[in-house]
């Protein structure tokens, strides 16, 4: 039987590869061999073929006959051997890259990367594991009413490297703004003061252009923290290969384009009215009349975008945090506040501007 | 030709002896009592001098024993300006400050409109203090220095349209509504704006907690010159205008500057001890 699942094992020695995001390129675990994702793409290149070969639903017949699943919940479910110990792995139908838990080996399921499935592009991770950590201890700092115990008794309960689906969405936006806009100045007459107001009709036409704004295709992502994380260096993106993946956990989208392409629709018109309202200037006033914004919907790219994710608890509540692995940019879920700390510096602060007020009116009074 | 000598000898030895009379007129320093060295004398002779030519308004300094023969050392000052036509350099316009050692009093006396103006009932006071506080101990060459000085700062602020002058209230200001209103602002900023500060500090702070949250804008993907305005209008519709009264009363309340209390001889001045 054809394997369903790939093991990039390192061509020497045959232990796992996994991708270093300090070098570049994958390396053996084993035996400290590096290979260049071109190396190893060629290389298995044959065997991903195959992989993707065999039937899904085969695969998916096979999980719900093995394990006794109802059949709603065998729809969603996948089950595949492990190339390298045999055992069987269960995923949900996007796993697109996982390790196998008993022999911990990494694999990537070519099949979720079949036809209109693969990824256009990929940026690879910059940002290892242990950098990760460290940035969540920096993170930390400059929060003032974090609570003390927060980062001193909480542990990180998970952390894993993730390549989240992404749609890119390109495009034109074209505007159309009409303002009601005044001037004022003042002088003085004699005794008057004067205050000559010039009212204006304004109109602002022009159209911008977007490259590649972005939008996490994955329903199990937060959207808050995917939208943080931002921006992604462009500069950087390349054309996907799966041996970026191997050491990192992937899904494929579940969330089509089209259901994705309003909140890229909504940053354009946003962004143009911003663009082409920058330019109106000299007015104290401005009323807006129309704000017309067409869009003018472009190409629609599939990306794989590295992200950290860390999650810890914290009196029996899971805080989750975000750091994108290619700037290093992290960002989490509301923290906690210790109210403690915020009354005190509330009550200091008001004392000392209070005691400073009732001295200085009292010397003007 | 010898008599059209002597003639000419007659009129060269009269001016030589008309000019001493002139330039006692116009001795700025006078230390009858002895107080000065010649130099100190000497230089503060040559400031004087500059203060006068410089506003047209003549600045002595006169030290004396007493002033007996007078009833005050008021009209002893006002005689001195009269006997020693102080004000015939100048248009009558003079300040001096008169010292008499024997009772340790002093007069500072002004005239003319010029010196009127510049030296109100305050400024006076304002400069009496200053070269007293000098005089108290004795240091008389910087007392007499400063009186210079404080002439100089007060013609030039007359001269530019400000003199040295305070704001009297007039008794139509309500000054117990006035502290009233103080009072309520200082409540008001210490009880409710002070807490309302720390609040929205301490808000700010909590924001650093939050770092999650949707975007609405794309700015970071538009590329190099992907903003291209194809029209701009901006057209004058009309003009509107609004006319306040401005009120010039000085402060919150109605009154008007101290100004210059003038005798009927034109002179003003203040008189003290030191």
């Amino acid at each position: 039987m054809a394997e369903q699942l790939t093991n990039y094992q390192c061509p020497n020695c045959k232990a796992p590869l996994h991708f270093d995001p300090s070098i570049q390129k994958l390396k053996c675990d084993s035996c400290g061999s590096e290979f260049t994702i071109e190396q190893i793409t060629a290389a298995f290149e044959e065997k991903n073929r195959e992989a993707v070969s065999i039937d899904d639903a085969k695969a998916q017949a096979k999980a719900s006959a093995t394990l006794q699943w109802t059949p709603e919940e065998a729809q969603h479910l996948r089950a595949y051997n492990c190339p390298s110990c045999g055992a069987q792995l269960v995923t949900d139908e996007t796993t697109a890259a996982t390790s196998c838990p008993y022999c911990g080996n990494p694999t990537v399921v070519p099949a979720q990367f079949a036809g209109s499935l693969k990824p256009d592009y990929i940026i690879p991770f910059h940002y290892k594991k242990e950098q990760a950590v460290d940035a969540l201890k920096g993170f930390y700092k400059g929060k003032p009413f974090l609570p003390s115990a927060f980062s001193s008794e909480n542990h990180i309960e998970e952390i894993k490297g993730l390549y989240v689906p992404f749609w890119l969405y390109d495009g034109d936006a074209m505007g159309n703004l009409q303002y009601h806009g005044t001037r004022m100045h003042t002088f003085s007459r004699g005794d008057d003061m004067v205050t000559v107001t010039e009212h204006y009709q304004i109109g602002r036409q022009g159209d911008v252009t977007f490259d590649k704004i972005p939008a996490d295709a994955s329903s199990t992502m937060p959207d808050e923290l995917m939208d943080a994380i931002e921006p992604f260096d462009y500069n950087d993106i390349k054309n996907f290969e799966l041996s970026y993946l191997p050491g990192f956990l992937a899904n494929r989208y579940d969330v089509d384009s089209e259901s994705d392409a309003q909140r890229a629709d909504t940053r354009m018109k946003n962004t143009t009215i911003d663009s082409l309202r920058s330019t109106i200037i000299g007015y104290e006033g401005l009323i807006p009349q129309v704000e017309n914004v067409s869009i003018q919907p472009g190409l629609v790219h599939y990306a794989f975008l590295p992200v950290w994710l860390l999650s810890t608890k914290y009196r029996g509540k899971n805080y989750l945090f975000a750091l994108n692995g290619q700037t290093g940019k992290m960002v989490s879920d509301d923290l906690p506040v210790d109210w403690g700390k915020f009354f005190l510096t509330f009550i200091i602060i008001a004392v000392v501007i209070g005691a400073a007020a009732w001295f200085l009116i009292g010397m003007m009074a | 030709m010898r008599k059209l000598r002597t003639i000419f000898m007659m009129v060269i030895l009269s001016l030589f002896f008309l000019v001493p009379v002139h330039a006692s007129n116009t001795e700025y320093v006078r230390d009858d009592y002895g107080l000065l060295s010649s130099s100190e004398t000497a230089t503060l002779e040559s400031l004087a001098k500059s203060v006068s030519q410089k506003y047209n308004v003549g600045v002595y300094i006169r030290v004396e024993n007493d002033y007996t023969g007078y009833s005050s050392i008021q009209n002893y000052a006002e005689a001195v300006y009269a006997d020693e036509q102080l004000g015939s350099s100048y248009n009558g316009n003079v300040v001096m400050f008169l010292i008499t050692m024997e009772d340790r009093s002093y007069r500072l006396l002004t005239h003319g409109s010029t010196a009127n103006a510049a030296f109100t009932d305050y400024g006076q006071k304002q400069i009496a203090s200053d070269v007293v506080s000098y005089l108290k101990n004795d240091n008389y060459y910087d007392g007499f220095q400063k009186f210079v000085t404080d002439c100089d700062q007060y013609l030039k602020a007359q001269q530019a349209g400000t003199p040295v002058d305070t704001w009297i209230p007039d008794s139509s200001y309500d000054e117990a509504a006035h502290q009233q209103t103080m009072s309520y602002i200082r409540y008001g900023v210490t009880f409710a704006g002070a807490p309302l500060i720390a609040l929205i500090v301490c808000l700010i702070i909590k924001a650093k907690n939050k770092t999650a949250g949707i975007k609405y804008e794309a700015q970071n993907y538009v590329p190099k010159n992907g903003v291209n305005v194809t029209g701009m209008q901006d057209i004058f519709l009309y003009r509107t205008e609004t006319v306040t009264h401005i009120n010039r009363d000085h402060g919150g309340g109605g009154g008007h500057f101290g100004g210059t209390s003038i005798n009927s001889g034109g002179f003003s001045g203040t008189s003290g001890h030191f």
